[in-house]
Order: structure tokens, then C-alpha cells, then sequence
């Protein structure tokens, strides 16, 4: 067995470093509350028998209940609808459905019509929802910081239209627009007044992948990647499985091409080459550490491998050692491997394509007939925009949801440049950095609160649908221009137009009315037909000047700079969002704050530990010490640091995105070289990394690929032994009808914490914020524990999703005084609040950590108010909206965990009681399992022997976490397999 | 000490006149600025209109009191006449001729036949129209608290100080039984009145507040004999039961405009919440603690169970009331007592073990309670 170890403090015991921090923590920094003291205990005991004793003879509060006057149809109080609608951030685009509970949206689930992510969602998408209830959204138009209303903006603006000096352009700057309908508004607007000048600006640029399609293909396309038809992906510094382009489409993908489920044998093998250790490296079979700087000169190497076999003349390169074997391993699954990078470099993303060129995987993994519409911005196109800002050509520009100043900042050239526009308008349903910068700030709805439609590729359409009124006076950008263009109608009726005219006509509706094919497209939310793009073929490139300048190795002793969106934040656009900011980073386990991860031997080198502050040009950040960085590496995640976000994301972190600049015309997001020394400060960051330590027992259980078609069991050896032990005084359980459990693939899942946040969604799960999370009070009823094992310079990392076992021998029910937590009659380890006196005796008897006590209260369910402990805003009214009304919210002073979604169990069982039928399997969803989009969680009845998880339960790769407690745990774990050859790695 | 007491009496006498006489001074400067406040025309003298409304001044041979019908408060049985606030609140908005119209000759049966007796001249029924103003704007006073068991309570403390002082330093009574008896009657008394209350905390049986509107479900379920899920149709899919929207009273309101009982007053109401987009704002009557998940679904379609039996004879019920004690003991009960549908609905062959004992006679039902009724987490999620 491999000896796994938690953080580098379990690798290097004589450091006690965690405990000194730990204690080191002020108690009194929270809130006043924990001010109370005993006597305060026996004053609120006191006058609560009193007030107790006086409610008695008194009335109860009156409450009202207010009939809808005309019922809509639809609306069945108690029930929730689901509508079809669309996420899309300017980043990735998903497929949804909103859960809608008495004209409220409360969750956000993805549509299982979607073939790209099979009603899955991410992190980003499932916290998203939580933006609508965001108090700092802007709510009303401003002129000038004073309020407006919309009609005299409108007739501003007109009048400003009307009499527009033609000279100078009046630009719209917006994200990658991937709406048809709002494409052609553009159009429409700018045929009316022809000195409008649309341009495109990416939060996180991705301009040199299509300019690489560009110079081979003569399109500047982002091609469709398939790296479910892969057997070999190569990843170089892109993080797929987190932030690189579509991450929820691709972590199914990849997970699909991985499952050792449903007699599939055969596994997708994956590499990473990379300097920061990503979500994405963490995954692969076999990770290598590589300087930033060095990555065009090992793709250069791999291409000159393998352009050398294909017979082509190229400058030869003296190869690293890794990439000369994956050179290898590449030309044994040509047209079935796939290579990707992420960095913004021209030269290194032509690299990339001449290799998948080589490799013969265009048109089978990568397809470029059926390209992707997102990021069309492109980085010389808004550099030359801000030259002609500066010149002084523009005479207004309207930023549409973008935020330049913020994330492209350009050392400071960007806000002189938009200074020097006379007029500047913020479209932004968000506080930004840039509105600042502003005269007319005109607020835009949530996108759960406004009409759009979608193209991702050509020929799939989907459309984007209110689930509410608007909350706040906002109105749509496009509706903006509608109004100063002065066309007629809503945006809603410009949509269905654009659809009866286009789509429609596509032949899609198969002889319907439109209307009823527009109803059928609403419903669904998503439309697929013919693409209608012609074919790309390749051009042929010479790329021979690339590799001949990318013949060595660069990295010398310099410090490079990588920065990189993390799985939570991303680009920082919805950085205010309490959820996504209690979310920890995958990798680091650190929420609320970004940092400066550094290699372990870096660390040693100059004395640096953990949280010791250290000043990268400029920017002071805490250290992280990171295993498996590259060793002259540091990275920082950008999306912190907002100075106008709001109140949650506001002074969060630091900005590292004043550190960008333009490289070759692309905003290069790796630094060749920068200065690093301490502060001599230290800094406390929020990480959940060494809590509930499980000392290094066999938790995570893993083998090989050979090893497993040797012996299905292999790695899991231990669970028959321990099998055989089993003896009990306890009685069993009898399970008369149901008996719940949940199967968690190791092997599928990619550890995105998507389950994460769809937990938190559902069940009400509150956030507790920077403070509490130092102090271990974290509440998520899921996790996603990550163990390292072997050299830290370049460890393998395995990941295990923790909840609530559900142990038929439960610990935690034996030890409450009050009964509070005890057995269902269909095995589900139950929990009842009301009942619940806060002894914590279950917490602390629990061998799996997963209870959580309610410290303080949250999320407003208290009376007492200096109980209450809110660090984002989640007790304010509008953002308890978002709250499920059928689960309690607790209060302080009780236990929680995971309930299995038991709302979700009981709902589905009443509407199979209802229809008279047996409950099918699969038809119950916990929410985890439902957001995850390596569906490496299954949840059914162990009672039914045909139910999917009875059939996993037979895998040989099944076993219980601690099972050699004989606690019974109905939550089984599947045993991790690597596609690796243990004598023939790569470094 | 009889004499001290009617001393005492004396001062107490001396004090409420002084009282009385500061009171009268406050009053009437009051009065007068408030006269100088308002110069134009009349005011109405609200005491007359307020003696007036209560029958203290004769408002013609044979009449009733106006609060004989509209009354103050509510009361345990219905009373179909439209209440003194609401009386007062339309009355408020009208002019002296027509609220004289509407007071004396008057449309409709019920208040033709009443009203016919009354005989009041113009200054009348200014004043009376003037504190009717009055009640609209200030409203209805609380209504004075009855005698319940604190009032018990406290008398049984006294008796059983009374009994200690006796029993230590007074000494009358010869006989300590007395004194023993009386305390262990008073606290046992005390304390099941203590344990009831508590018991009673956050329930509410027997509620029966006062509605906007006098609906009757025994007019509507009763008389007329209309499906509970008419009207409550939600019950049968949804957790709950669901007020009608208004637009479902039109249905039949769109005709029936003329109640047998209530006359024409009640069912405007209905019709003026539809046509002016007015909200009907009832009081909820059966309450659950919010860390209760109860489905109607459950146990009306899939249970079979009958509204009554939660919910009481509702169709005799004139004002609707909370019969049962909604707590979580009395749905455990029910639970342990209710037989499952088994047979008949195939969700429940899931229970194989269950139907073998019903094939083979092991057992002839199936409780809910065996099926796991009574799990925590079935209600509280």
C-alpha cells in the first residue's frame, strides 16, 4: 500500500506547524457574540422561561395567507417548475433548468437534453443562481452618480444618436456574443447608425488558440474537442477538467473515456505537463512538472519527434526524456490522441496544432467543421481599440458586461484610454471596476431575469428564459439599443422572430406551426439541427522558425509567474458570490483568498513556510507551499483582488491581473521573470487542507490499469479480509421496502466540486465565511478530501468525495442523548434538528468527520440576534430567497449532515405513489449526483437487485471507507484505477 | 381595620375627584384646540353618535341597537351582519344624504325589515355618522380580556398564602388538614394548569379567528354540498391544500350575488377583490412549525384519507376552527392506527416481505407506521 500523506505538515512531522497555527487563531475576532459569557448563558435562560411563560397567555402572531386572485395555470403553491433556460458568463455556455418554487428560482440543474453535458453543471453554473440575490447588484440607472429614469436616458441617448458627429465611432464593447439574435441586433443597430463599432473583449483571453487555427486553417476557429474519442490525451498547462474552455463538457468526456464501469475494459491514458499542479494535472495518470517558459520549447521537441518519424525536415531538438516517450506513446494512437495547451502564445498554440495535424486527429478528436463560438475576442483587435481611444477617434464606448479595467488593465493604459472617451456607459447586471470609470450607469438584469438565445456551435441553438421578474430596475443591453434605435417591440418578440426567420426555416420543425415548434423549443431549452458552416481544411503552415527559436531550454534560476483561473472564481466575474468564495480551491483546499503557490523545494530554499507573506513585483500574497509545482515556479489565481464587486468579493484577495501584458499581441498570462522576497508578515489562509485528518488509513484505495484486467480486486485486497472478520452484537437492520445507497467511482471522479455547491443549493448549507473556516467550522455536507503520495516535487494526488456514510452501525446514533440522529426504516442515517441539543457527542464519535455544527446561526433562522454570524450577507432577506423551502434551515446550536436529499426521496416517492407504480431506478437523484458531470456518483435502492447500484455493489472494486470498523456504510467507494506502467514511467 | 379601610376609601374618593377634575381641564383644552384647529362647519358630537350607536339614546320604538347587529367583536358563532368596523369604514366614505338613504330606506330583505324601525333626524345621524368616521379611522378597541385560569391561578396562590400565614403566625383554623389539603390542591391545580400551558405552546386547537370575509363552509360545503377539492383542489397533488383564487368564487359568484344569510355585504367583497385587484388577505388557520413537511398529496390522494378527519366536520362549521391538536404525538397515533392501501397500489410492492406476510396470514393489515411513517426524516427534512 502507498503511504498517502494529507499536506506537507504530515510529511515533515518535527514541524508541528498546524497545531502552532491553530492555536494561534483569535477567538474573539468573530463576532460579539463570542463576547457571551456564562452569566449572559444564564440571563437569556432565564428570560427565555420568562418569555416562555408570558407567550403562553398571549396570542400567537396572526399570519396571513393570500389566494392568488386569478391562479395561473401553472402554478401549484408547494410544487416546483423547471424551466429550460441557458448559462453562459462569457466563459462556458450550460444547458439548464431552473427550479422555480412559488415564483422564485432556487436551484439550477443542468438539461439532460444537452448531449455536450448530459445534465450536468458546474460549480460556476450551480452558484450562479446565487448572483440573482446579490444585494449589491446595481438597481437603478445613474447619470453621473445621480439616479435617472430609463425614459430620460432613452431620450438622451437618442438625441445623442441623432445628432452623432460621424467621425467618431461610438463602440459597443461586449463578451464573446454567441446569441444569433443579439449578433444580427448588432448588425441592425449598426446599419442604423453606421459609426456604431462592435468589438469583442474576452475576460480571460484565449486569442492565440484562434490564431493559431488562423495561420493552419486559415479560420480563426476554436475547434469542437473530443476527448471521449481520445485514448491519449497529452495536456500542456491546460486546465480542461477546471477552467480551460468548456470545462463541464469536457470533464464528461473525459470521465466517459475513463469508466472501468459496464464492462468497459479500456481506458483513456492522460499526461500532464505542467508548472502549476491544476484540478486537471491532479487528475492525470502521470503529471510532470514543466516551467512555463519551457512549454514551447517541449512542444517544440515533441513536434520535432514526431515531425522526424513523419519524414519532415525540421531543426532537430534534444528532447527531454518525458517528452521523448510520449513522443512515442502519441505516434501508437495516431487519430486517437489529442494535445492541448492552454497558455496564450501564438507559437506555442501553432505547435500544438501541427502536433494534432501530425497526429492525424483533426476531424476525429479535434473537429474543426463544427467550431466553437466562444472567445472571439481577439487581443490585438482591443489593443488597437485602445489605441484609437487614445487618439482620440471614439466618442463613446458602452461596456456590456465587460470589465477591462478590471481584467486587462494593461498598466493602467486601459482606464487612461477609456478616460479619454467623452461618453462612457456600464451595461452591467454587476458592479464593476470599469462602471467606475463611467457616466451612465445602466443596470442589466440577471440573466435568470431576461430573454437570449444561444448558438455554441452552428446548428445547436438554445434559448435563455426569465424565472422571475426583474428584482431591481434593470433592463436588457439589448433592450437598451432596441430603445435608442428605436425598433419596435421587446427583444422577446426580436428572438422569436430571429427564430421564425432562421431557425425555424432550418427544416427543424418538421412540419409544425412555429408556435408550436417555439413552445417545443422553450420547453426543451435546446434545439439541435444541421450545422450550417462550411467545411475548414488544413492550409498547411511552416512552423520550422518556431521550432528552430524554441530549440532549448529557457528556464534558467529566474522566477517565472504563471497565472491562472481557479475552479471557484475563474475570471473573478462572479466573484461575489458567497458560495463560490467558500468553495475550496480543489487542489489547495483554500477558500476566501488567492495566494502564491510556490514549489516545496522552493519554499526550503529560501525558508519560506506557509502563509508567510512575500512581495511578487509589487503584490504582497501569502505562500502556499504546493507539491508538485514546478520548482522555479510560482502561481497566483487571478479573479481576486476586486476593488467595486460588491460586498463579498470586495478587498478579497489581490489583483494579479495588473501583472499581465501583451506578448506578441496576446495578453500572456506566464511572466518570465519576477522578484519574490518575504515580507517578513505572515497571513493565516482559510484552508479545510488538514482538518478531519483520517491519519493515514487506507482510504483511498488504487491500482493500475494492468493490475486491474489482472485481478478486478487488485488494490482492494483488504476488503475481503476484512469481510471475513465481521462478527457483531448488534442486531441488523431489517429493510422491509427501500434500502438507499450510493456508489462514488473514484476512478470517474475529477474532483471539480461541482457536487459541492449543488449541495449547498439544495440543502440550504450555509457559508460561514474567511474566520470560521480557519477555525474548522466549514459547514459543506460533501467534500472532496485530496491525499498526495509519493515525492512531493512531483506527487501523485488521489481525491475522495466524503459525505454522510449513512453506516448501518452508526457511531454517531448509539451516543445521542436524545435520539436526535437514529436509523430510518429504508437505512438512511436521520437527523432531526428540532430535536437536536447540540451535545456534539455524535460529531465527535463520527470516524468520518462528516457531521457539521451549526457554531453560530448563518442564515438568519435565529431570534436571537447576537447569535448570528454573517460574513456575506446570507441572513439579508433578499438573499435568503434563494433558500429551499423544503429544508429546515438550522439554527444555532444543532448538528447537521447529509440527508441523502431526502426531500428529494420523498417527493419522488409520492408522485410514484400517486401513479399507482413502483419508484423506477435512477428516477431518484440526489443533488450531488445530479450536478456531477463525471456521474461518478449512483444513487438507488440496495433492495432491488436489478438497480444500478446493486450491479456496482457486485464490482470487485468496492469497498466502504473504514470498513474494517464495521460500521456498515451505505455510501461504497470503487476503487481508483491509473493507466500507468509502473516500470516504464515517464520521468 | 374596617375603619382604616373605609379611610383609605375616603382618600381614594378625594383622589378621583381631583383626578376627574385635572381630566375635565385636559379635555377641554384639548376640545378647543382642536375646534381652533378645524374652523369650517359643524362637528359632529362623536359621544352622542357613540351612545347613539350603542342604544343608549332611543333610535326609534322597536329598534334594535346598531351594535346589536354589527358588532364590536367577534364572537363564537357567526354572526352574518357585517361587523361595526366594517360598517364604519363604508360609512366613512360616504356623504350625510346618502348614508341617510342607506340607513333608513335602505335595499335588500334583511335590512329592509330591520332598519324600517329606525327614526333618526338629520342631526342624528350626523352624529352618528361622525363616530362611525371615527371607529374607521382609529378602529376597534381591544377587546377587554375574560377571566381565564391565570386569574385561577392567582387566587389559588392566594388561598394557599393564606393557608401558610394561617398555619404559622394567624393560627385560626384549628385543624392543619385544612391548611395541608388546601396546599396540595392548589399546587397540584397549579401545576396541571402549568403543564397544560406548556403543553399548549405553539398549538393552537381551537383556533377560530376572524376572517376578512364570513365565509361559511357550511353554507358552501354543507348546504350546497361543494367538493372540499373544488375549491382546495391542490390538495390532491401538492403539499398543500391551497386557498381558490378569487377568480374560482366567480364561478358561482359571478351569479350568486345575494347570500340567504349574509345578504348582499359579504359577497361584494369577493366580487371587489376580483374586479379591483385587491388582495384577500385570510387568516391561516392550521399552522405547522416550519421544520414540518407535511404533504396533503400524501395523505389525501395516496392515503385516501378523508379531509374530516384532520381537519373536523367543516361542512357544519359557520366559522371554520382548527379541531384537532395538529401535534406530533396525535399524527403518530394515526400513523400506528391507519391501515396502508397495500394491495391496491403497486408502489407498494416494493414491501416483499410485507406481502408475503399478508399472502400468508401472518398478519391481515399493513399500519403506516410499518412502513416507516414515522420516521423522523419523513416529515422533518
Amino acid at each position: 500500500m502507498k503511504e498517502y500523506w494529507r499536506s506537507l505538515e504530515d510529511l515533515l512531522p518535527e514541524e508541528d506547524a498546524s497545531q502552532e497555527k491553530k492555536s494561534s487563531v483569535v477567538l474573539s475576532d468573530t463576532s460579539e457574540s463570542s463576547k457571551n459569557t456564562r452569566r449572559d448563558f444564564l440571563k437569556y435562560f432565564g428570560f427565555s422561561i420568562a418569555s416562555a411563560a408570558v407567550l403562553a397567555g398571549c396570542e400567537r402572531p396572526v399570519k396571513k395567507a393570500i389566494p392568488y386572485l386569478i391562479q395561473p395555470e401553472e402554478i401549484r403553491p408547494g410544487t416546483a417548475n423547471y424551466y429550460a433556460s441557458t448559462f453562459y458568463d462569457g466563459a462556458e455556455m450550460v444547458p439548464i433548468l431552473v427550479k422555480v418554487r412559488d415564483g422564485r428560482p432556487i436551484k439550477i440543474e443542468g438539461n439532460d437534453l444537452c448531449q455536450m453535458t448530459g445534465g450536468s453543471a458546474s460549480a460556476r453554473v450551480q452558484a450562479s443562481l446565487l448572483n440573482l440575490y446579490d444585494e449589491s447588484r446595481p438597481a437603478q440607472p445613474m447619470l453621473d452618480g445621480n439616479p435617472i429614469r430609463w425614459e430620460d436616458v432613452d431620450a438622451k441617448l437618442s438625441e445623442t444618436l441623432a445628432a452623432w458627429d460621424t467621425s467618431k465611432e461610438f463602440v459597443i464593447l461586449t463578451p464573446s456574443i454567441i446569441s444569433p439574435s443579439t449578433k444580427k441586433l448588432l448588425k441592425d443597430f449598426s446599419t442604423k447608425y453606421p459609426f456604431v463599432v462592435h468589438e469583442t473583449f474576452d475576460a480571460f483571453s484565449y486569442s492565440a488558440l484562434r490564431e493559431a487555427y488562423q495561420m493552419s486553417f486559415a479560420q480563426p476557429i476554436i475547434p469542437a474537442f473530443r476527448f471521449d474519442q481520445a485514448k491519449l490525451v497529452v495536456g500542456f498547462n491546460a486546465d480542461f477538467l477546471g477552467t480551460w474552455l468548456q470545462p463541464t463538457a469536457f470533464g464528461r468526456q473525459y470521465a466517459s473515456a475513463r469508466k472501468l464501469t459496464d464492462g468497459q475494459r479500456d481506458m483513456m491514458r492522460h499526461v500532464q505537463f505542467e508548472a502549476t499542479m491544476t484540478l486537471t494535472g491532479s487528475n492525470a495518470d502521470e503529471r510532470v512538472p514543466m516551467p512555463a517558459v519551457d512549454e514551447a520549447y517541449y512542444l517544440a521537441a515533441l513536434y520535432a519527434q514526431l515531425a522526424k518519424e513523419a519524414g519532415i525536415a525540421v531543426t532537430s531538438v534534444d528532447a527531454p526524456q518525458a517528452i521523448v516517450k510520449v513522443a512515442d506513446e502519441l505516434a501508437d494512437a495516431k487519430g486517437k490522441s489529442l494535445v492541448v495547451s492552454g497558455t496564450n502564445d501564438s507559437s506555442i498554440q501553432r505547435l500544438v496544432v501541427e502536433i494534432n495535424y501530425l497526429l492525424e486527429n483533426i476531424g476525429k478528436t479535434i473537429l474543426v467543421d463544427r467550431p466553437l463560438n466562444l472567445f472571439q475576442g481577439d487581443d490585438k483587435a482591443f489593443d488597437d481599440l485602445l489605441t484609437r481611444m487614445e487618439n482620440g477617434n471614439v466618442g463613446a464606448v458602452m461596456f456590456w458586461e465587460t470589465n477591462p479595467v478590471y481584467q486587462a488593465p494593461l498598466q493602467g493604459r486601459t482606464e487612461e484610454a477609456i478616460k479619454k472617451v467623452p461618453l462612457r456607459l456600464a451595461v452591467q447586471s454587476q458592479q464593476t471596476e470599469t462602471a467606475l470609470l463611467c457616466n451612465y450607469q445602466l443596470p442589466a438584469p440577471h440573466f435568470l431575469e431576461r430573454w437570449d438565445d444561444t448558438e455554441l456551435v452552428s446548428g445547436v441553438y438554445t434559448l435563455t428564459q426569465p424565472a422571475i421578474r426583474p428584482l431591481f430596475k434593470t433592463r436588457s443591453p439589448q433592450e437598451n439599443l432596441m430603445a435608442w434605435a428605436g425598433f419596435e417591440g421587446s427583444y422577446y418578440d426580436y428572438i422569436k422572430l430571429y427564430w421564425k426567420e432562421n431557425i425555424y426555416s432550418l427544416e427543424l420543425a418538421k412540419g409544425k406551426q412555429f408556435e408550436s415548434f417555439w413552445k417545443v423549443s422553450l420547453r426543451d431549452g435546446i434545439v439541435a439541427g444541421n450545422p450550417t458552416s462550411g467545411a475548414t481544411s488544413y492550409q498547411g503552415a511552416d512552423i520550422s522558425a518556431i521550432v528552430k527559436a524554441n530549440a532549448a531550454a529557457t528556464s534558467g534560476n529566474d522566477l517565472e509567474l504563471v497565472l491562472y483561473q481557479n475552479v471557484p472564481v475563474g475570471d473573478g466575474t462572479l466573484a461575489n458570490n458567497p458560495w463560490l468564495q467558500e468553495l475550496p480551491e480543489p487542489v489547495s483546499r483554500v477558500c476566501w483568498d488567492n495566494y502564491v503557490s510556490v514549489s516545496p523545494a522552493f519554499a526550503a530554499l529560501r525558508g519560506w513556510t506557509q502563509g508567510d507573506v512575500v512581495n511578487v513585483n509589487g503584490i504582497e500574497l501569502p505562500v502556499l507551499v504546493q507539491p508538485g509545482q514546478a520548482r522555479n515556479t510560482l502561481s497566483v489565481a487571478v479573479g481576486y483582488g476586486r476593488s467595486n464587486a460588491g460586498r463579498v468579493a470586495s478587498d478579497l484577495g489581490k489583483n494579479i491581473y495588473p501583472l499581465v501584458e501583451l506578448s506578441n499581441g496576446h495578453r500572456a498570462y506566464v511572466i518570465p521573470k519576477v522578484e519574490a522576497v518575504a515580507t517578513g508578515s505572515t497571513y493565516e489562509l482559510a484552508a479545510t487542507q488538514s482538518h478531519h485528518s483520517m491519519e493515514g488509513r487506507a482510504l483511498v484505495r488504487e491500482t493500475t490499469i494492468a493490475d486491474y484486467l489482472a485481478n478486478p480486486a487488485s488494490g482492494n485486497e483488504m476488503h475481503e479480509k476484512v469481510e471475513k472478520l465481521h462478527t457483531t452484537l448488534y442486531h441488523e437492520h431489517e429493510y422491509k421496502g427501500h434500502h438507499w445507497g450510493m456508489v462514488i467511482d473514484l476512478n470517474s471522479c475529477i474532483g471539480c466540486n461541482a457536487c459541492v455547491v449543488a449541495c449547498s443549493a439544495e440543502n440550504n448549507v450555509p457559508v460561514v465565511g474567511r474566520n470560521e473556516v480557519r477555525r474548522s467550522h466549514e459547514m459543506h455536507w460533501i467534500r472532496l478530501d485530496r491525499y498526495y503520495a509519493g515525492d512531493s516535487d512531483n506527487p501523485e494526488v488521489v481525491r475522495q468525495p466524503v459525505m454522510c456514510q449513512h453506516c448501518d452501525n452508526a457511531p454517531c446514533e448509539n451516543v445521542c442523548p436524545v435520539a436526535a440522529t437514529n436509523h430510518s426504516s429504508e437505512g438512511i442515517n436521520q437527523m432531526a434538528y428540532n430535536r437536536c441539543i447540540g451535545t456534539r457527542y455524535c460529531n465527535n464519535n463520527c470516524p468520518y468527520k462528516v457531521r457539521r455544527f451549526n457554531w453560530y446561526d448563518y442564515t438568519g433562522a435565529d431570534t436571537i440576534p447576537n447569535n448570528r454570524v454573517d460574513p456575506a450577507g446570507m441572513t439579508l432577506d433578499l438573499k435568503r430567497m434563494v433558500l429551499n423551502p423544503d429544508v429546515t434551515v438550522r439554527a444555532k446550536g444543532v448538528i447537521e449532515k447529509c440527508s441523502m436529499c431526502i426531500q428529494r426521496i420523498q417527493d419522488k416517492k409520492l408522485n410514484a405513489k400517486k401513479d399507482g407504480r413502483q419508484l423506477a431506478d435512477g428516477e431518484i437523484k440526489t443533488a450531488c449526483q445530479q450536478t456531477c458531470p463525471a456521474d461518478a456518483i449512483t444513487f438507488g435502492d440496495m433492495n432491488d437487485p436489478n438497480s444500478k447500484v446493486s450491479k456496482l455493489l457486485k464490482d470487485a472494486r468496492q469497498y466502504g471507507l473504514l470498513e474494517e470498523l464495521h460500521t456498515l456504510p451505505s455510501v461504497v467507494y470503487l476503487t481508483k484505477v491509473r493507466n500507468k506502467d509502473k516500470n516504464k514511467t515517464l520521468s | 381595620m374596617v375603619k382604616t379601610l373605609s379611610g383609605s376609601l375616603w382618600r381614594g374618593e378625594k383622589k378621583l375627584k381631583f383626578f376627574f377634575l385635572c381630566f375635565a381641564l385636559f379635555y377641554w383644552a384639548g376640545f378647543t384646540t382642536e375646534a381652533f384647529a378645524k374652523k369650517q362647519g359643524p362637528q359632529p358630537d362623536v359621544k352622542v353618535g357613540e351612545r347613539l350607536f350603542y342604544g343608549l339614546i332611543p333610535t326609534g320604538e322597536g329598534s334594535n341597537s346598531c351594535v346589536s347587529c354589527h358588532a364590536m367583536y367577534p364572537a363564537d358563532s357567526m354572526n352574518w351582519n357585517p361587523s361595526a368596523i366594517e360598517m364604519a369604514k363604508v360609512a366613512a366614505e360616504m356623504d350625510l344624504a346618502t348614508f341617510k338613504e342607506h340607513l333608513l330606506t335602505p335595499t335588500g330583505a334583511m335590512r329592509e325589515k330591520v332598519h324600517v324601525k329606525y327614526q333618526l333626524d338629520d342631526e342624528q345621524l350626523f352624529h352618528l355618522q361622525g363616530y362611525l368616521a371615527e371607529l374607521a379611522d382609529t378602529g376597534v378597541k381591544e377587546q377587554p380580556i375574560s377571566i381565564n385560569k391565570l386569574l385561577i391561578f392567582l387566587l389559588l396562590g392566594g388561598l394557599m398564602t393564606l393557608a401558610l400565614v394561617d398555619i404559622f403566625f394567624t393560627k385560626k383554623i384549628p385543624y392543619k388538614a385544612v391548611h395541608v389539603l388546601i396546599i396540595i390542591f392548589g399546587i397540584s391545580f397549579q401545576l396541571k394548569i402549568v403543564a397544560h400551558e406548556m403543553i399548549d405552546l405553539g398549538r393552537s386547537q381551537d383556533y377560530m379567528p376572524d376572517q376578512p370575509i364570513k365565509f361559511s363552509h357550511k353554507v358552501h360545503a354543507g348546504d350546497n354540498k361543494i367538493d372540499c377539492l373544488y375549491c382546495h383542489s391542490n390538495a390532491d397533488e401538492g403539499k398543500s391544500a391551497g386557498l381558490p383564487s378569487a377568480g374560482l368564487c366567480m364561478n358561482c359568484h359571478q351569479v350568486v350575488r345575494n347570500g340567504s344569510n349574509s345578504g348582499q355585504f359579504e359577497i361584494a367583497k369577493v366580487v371587489d377583490a376580483y374586479e379591483n385587484n385587491k388582495d384577500i388577505e385570510w387568516v391561516r388557520i392550521h399552522n405547522l412549525p416550519d421544520h414540518v413537511f407535511f404533504s396533503h398529496a400524501q395523505h389525501v390522494n395516496v392515503g385516501k384519507r378523508e379531509c374530516q378527519e384532520c381537519h373536523g366536520e367543516v361542512e357544519n362549521m359557520h366559522i371554520l376552527k382548527q379541531e384537532n391538536e395538529l401535534s406530533m404525538g396525535w399524527c403518530l397515533d394515526c400513523h400506528k392506527k391507519t391501515n396502508v392501501d397495500f394491495l391496491d397500489n403497486d408502489y407498494y410492492k416494493t414491501f416483499e416481505a410485507l406481502h408475503k406476510d399478508l399472502a400468508e396470514g401472518v398478519r391481515d393489515s399493513i399500519q403506516a407506521a410499518d412502513i416507516g411513517a414515522n420516521d423522523c426524516m419523513k416529515c422533518h427534512h
